[in-house]
């Protein structure tokens, strides 16, 4: 029914007035009539300026921008079509979860021993891994991440890399003790062999959009780098480096900010410290002790009315070889949470806003299961932020220098060095023997990437 | 014409609803009370709004078959929840020091602020005399004193539906008449 703009009621449903079935005639109006929407928000403009001059108790309003924010998250397929909405590519869980993937396969190219455990145990082995025993081709399997599901070959090649996925997740300690060994006593040679790296650039964020957050990481690509870095004096090969797992080499604080169906999470963010035009998003994600680590999930909502572009650091595809016989794209095992081990992510955005620092609307919601929460922080400088957060930023400069990221602004070795120092003078007395020793070798690598240009 | 309004009272409604309309009808009715309810317990009218904003936008996400019967009390529920949430974690990342100035200079107001608020209610009120009577009345009674329209109908012995037209003729007039330095 077409409502005439001379109707009291348009009035009466602005003021909250209307109830019953007037009222929901008026909110289909609203949602379907340009001209009724106009004329219930100048009602409401009118009735907030009226308040607020005649009553030291004036009702507060929502402001025009806020409505248009809820009407067009009421719009986006994320909130009513988000089962059917096509997935872009940079969605997929290749592309968000191949860290794990190249991560774990690293080890197909650093395994001194061949010996293989037959196929069809290693789907119903659990616990008490031999990780020495393990060849990783099992881990070449599709991936799978957050609440999107990959297509599966089938057959036993997923169910193996399932359970190496799982026991990686049971015993992470284990897995990367192993890992970090293999690379320490294997040639130097081998890491010509490692899969080319294709990082992705920035996404423009056009729509509201849910994506997943990657739950794990490989660990390979530190101590990669440390052979490299400190062993021999060099840089290494842009192809060794992978920010996801340099960054989560390391240990964090346990997340509490959120916790919900057997997981917890952080979030922070703060200006970019190599970038005035972009922010840096960190997440914290973590399986809470008895969860059932295969059907957790965690996913943003990328809120469009506040940001431009993002990109996540890190988790490049990783390209197979052609000798390898495949089509070239990536493989690994699915992603699935360490029982024992949070996982660090940066996001890098770029706000669609000059306001940031006043403005409070949300830039991206965290969904843990099927709760959502609303980042409303306050915009922090860099120094701002917490101990782990600019140690973990250091770290992903670090990642970007060595892999020649793309769009770096400003960062270059002195800059890098100069967050080291800054790090170092307000956290130093209070570091891991772990962590002073990363920072030097962030140092040495700033000082050979100098030497380099 | 409008009906009477009965705040404890959200069901009875005859004609579906989708989840957009669910919202927008929401908002009609409990934007302000739900602001005030935000910022009574975080303090602050920004983040109280962006509170509420968030919790239409929850809105969206639930069955409407099952939280429009209870409508207010999940709206109420929801803000709530998202206003104690946001307290608590700036209470963890706010230091006290900053916390406590900013709830203090958002609670005092300059003497030229008194003085600007003081002069805008006078010229407003100078434009409503220019209405109608009853018009003025009417408008009076509802942003003044904050009346219902069903209270103003007993106030003023019009019916409901008087009332309605009233306000509605009156505050488009009003639009025409305030300069734009008060809107």
């Amino acid at each position: 029914m077409k409502i005439n703009l001379d109707d009291p009621r348009v009035t009466a449903f602005a003021l909250g007035e209307l109830t019953g079935d007037d009222a929901i005639e008026m909110a289909r109006a609203v949602r379907s009539d340009e001209r009724v929407r106009r004329a219930v928000d100048e009602a409401r403009d009118m009735a907030h300026i009226l308040g607020t001059a005649l009553s030291p108790f004036g009702s507060e309003m929502l402001t025009p921008d806020q409505r248009a924010v809820i009407r067009s998250v009421g719009s986006s397929p994320v909130i009513e079509d988000i089962a059917s909405a096509k997935v872009p590519f940079w969605k997929k869980p290749a592309v968000v979860a191949t860290g794990v993937a190249a991560a774990v396969a690293l080890m197909l190219y650093v395994v001194a021993d061949k010996e293989v455990v037959d196929r069809s145990t290693l789907a119903d082995q659990k616990m008490d891994w031999n990780w020495s025993k393990v060849d990783t081709q099992d881990l070449a399997a599709p991936v799978r991440v957050g609440i999107l599901v990959p297509e599966v070959s089938g057959g036993n090649t997923d169910a193996n890399a399932r359970a190496v996925s799982a026991a990686i997740s049971d015993d992470t300690e284990g897995f990367r003790r192993t890992l970090r060994k293999r690379i320490q006593t294997s040639s130097m040679k081998s890491v010509q062999d490692l899969p080319h790296l294709d990082t992705k650039d920035w996404q423009e964020v056009v729509l509201s959009e849910r994506i997943p957050v990657p739950m794990s990481s490989g660990a390979a690509s530190w101590p990669w780098i440390k052979r490299y870095v400190i062993d021999a004096g060099q840089l290494p090969p842009a192809k060794a480096v992978r920010i996801e797992e340099m960054v989560n080499h390391f240990s964090y604080r346990r997340p509490s900010w959120m916790k919900h169906k057997g997981m917890a999470a952080d979030v922070e963010w703060c200006r970019n410290p190599w970038n005035p035009r972009t922010h840096l998003l960190a997440l914290h994600v973590q399986a809470l002790p008895g969860a059932d680590v295969e059907s957790l999930s965690t996913s943003l909502v990328i809120r469009s009315e506040r940001i431009e572009k993002l990109r996540l650091l890190g988790y490049a595809t990783a390209v197979s070889q052609p000798e390898a016989g495949n089509d070239g794209v990536s493989v690994g095992a699915p992603a699935v949470a360490s029982r024992t081990r949070g996982n660090y992510v940066f996001y890098e955005i770029l706000l669609n806003d000059d306001e940031s620092d006043e403005n409070f609307a949300p830039i991206v919601s965290l969904i843990l299961g099927d709760d959502e929460q609303p980042l409303f922080d306050k915009m922090k400088s860099w120094s701002d932020v917490s101990s782990d957060m600019r140690f973990a930023t250091i770290v992903a400069a670090t990642g970007m220098m060595l892999a020649d990221y793309s769009s770096m602004g400003d960062l270059n070795p002195d800059r890098l060095n100069s967050m080291v120092d800054s790090f170092v003078s307000q956290d130093g007395g209070d570091l891991s023997p772990e962590r002073k020793q990363a920072l030097e070798l962030m140092r040495k690598a700033s000082h050979l990437l100098k030497r380099s240009n | 014409m409008a009906s009477e309004k009965d705040p404890e009272q959200d069901s009875g409604h005859k004609m579906t609803e989708t989840s957009a309309e669910l919202v927008e009808r929401a908002i009609s009715e409990y934007e302000s009370p739900l602001i005030g309810y935000a910022q009574t317990i975080v303090h602050d009218l920004d983040r109280a709004r962006d509170i509420v904003q968030d919790t239409f936008i929850r809105l969206y996400q639930q069955d409407v078959s099952k939280v429009r019967d209870g409508l207010k009390s999940w709206l109420f529920t929801v803000c709530r929840n998202r206003a104690l949430d946001v307290l608590r974690k700036e209470k963890r990342l706010v230091p006290v020091e900053d916390e406590a100035l900013t709830i203090e200079d958002s609670k005092v107001s300059s003497p030229q602020e008194i003085a600007a608020d003081s002069e805008r209610v006078k010229l407003v009120k100078g434009y409503i005399a220019r209405l109608p009577e009853n018009q003025a009345t009417a408008i009076l009674l509802k942003f003044e004193k904050g009346y219902s329209y069903k209270e103003i109908s007993d106030e003023t012995g019009l019916t409901t539906g008087n009332v309605g037209f009233l306000i509605h003729t009156g505050m488009k007039r009003l639009r025409e008449l305030l300069p734009d330095e008060l809107k």
